[in-house]
């Protein structure tokens, strides 16, 4: 009566495209600039995550209601963090005198946006539940 | 919360699977619920509970708590 573990397309493909977002931001990151592979993958990586994040949320088929309760907090708590993050970011590089370069910001803004979306979504999987 | 999912599953001979397609969720969530890790909304509950051909109550076993009734 008991299954065989099924691999979820949605979630390989989400993990595929915030993989290839985090080293882009990465990159961004340490490097402070974007060239025409960096924006195109960046592109790349957008995409795969715009088509699968509903049906990996469980809001389009095929639907379900706990990963959509899942999916909902994990992305409000996301925006919510990426928020806080770029008003510190912006008080910090006023007080600081730190200019920061356009896709030095984006790389960040990107990375703690995908890395705690993914990070709190996986994390309530495991425990099942939001409460 | 407990449940008697599992029971009533094998009762019909029906897989986590088959339950989870006649109900409209994922196969994860029938797990969870069989854990008794997730608390399932009022329509999923009465979906399963008519699947499995029995009460509410009979398939999900509440903690009552400090809870009382009027009387």
């Amino acid at each position: 009566m008991i299954d065989k573990k099924i691999i979820d397309p949605y979630r390989v493909s989400m993990w595929l495209g915030s993989a290839i977002l985090i080293i882009l931001a990465v990159y961004m990151i340490i490097w402070k600039t974007v060239d025409d592979f960096i924006a195109i993958m960046v592109l790349v990586g957008i995409l795969i995550i715009v088509v699968n994040f509903l049906s990996y949320i469980g809001m389009e088929k095929p639907k379900d209601e706990r990963l959509k309760k899942i999916g909902t907090l994990a992305a409000t708590y996301s925006w919510y963090i990426t928020l806080a993050f770029m008003c510190f970011l912006l008080f910090s590089g006023y007080y600081s005198h730190r200019v920061f370069k356009p896709a030095e910001l984006f790389g960040l803004v990107i990375f703690v946006m995908i890395s705690t979306m993914l990070v709190i979504n996986e994390c309530l999987n495991l425990k099942g539940d939001v409460e | 919360m407990k449940t008697r999912i599992k029971e009533f599953r094998a009762r019909y001979n029906l897989t986590q699977a088959e339950l989870a397609e006649k109900v409209g969720v994922r196969r994860e969530t029938i797990v969870f619920l069989e854990k008794g890790k997730y608390n399932p909304s009022l329509k999923l509950a009465h979906d399963i509970s008519i699947v499995l051909k029995a009460k509410i109550e009979d398939i999900f076993i509440f903690d009552n708590g400090n809870i009382e009734n009027v009387d």
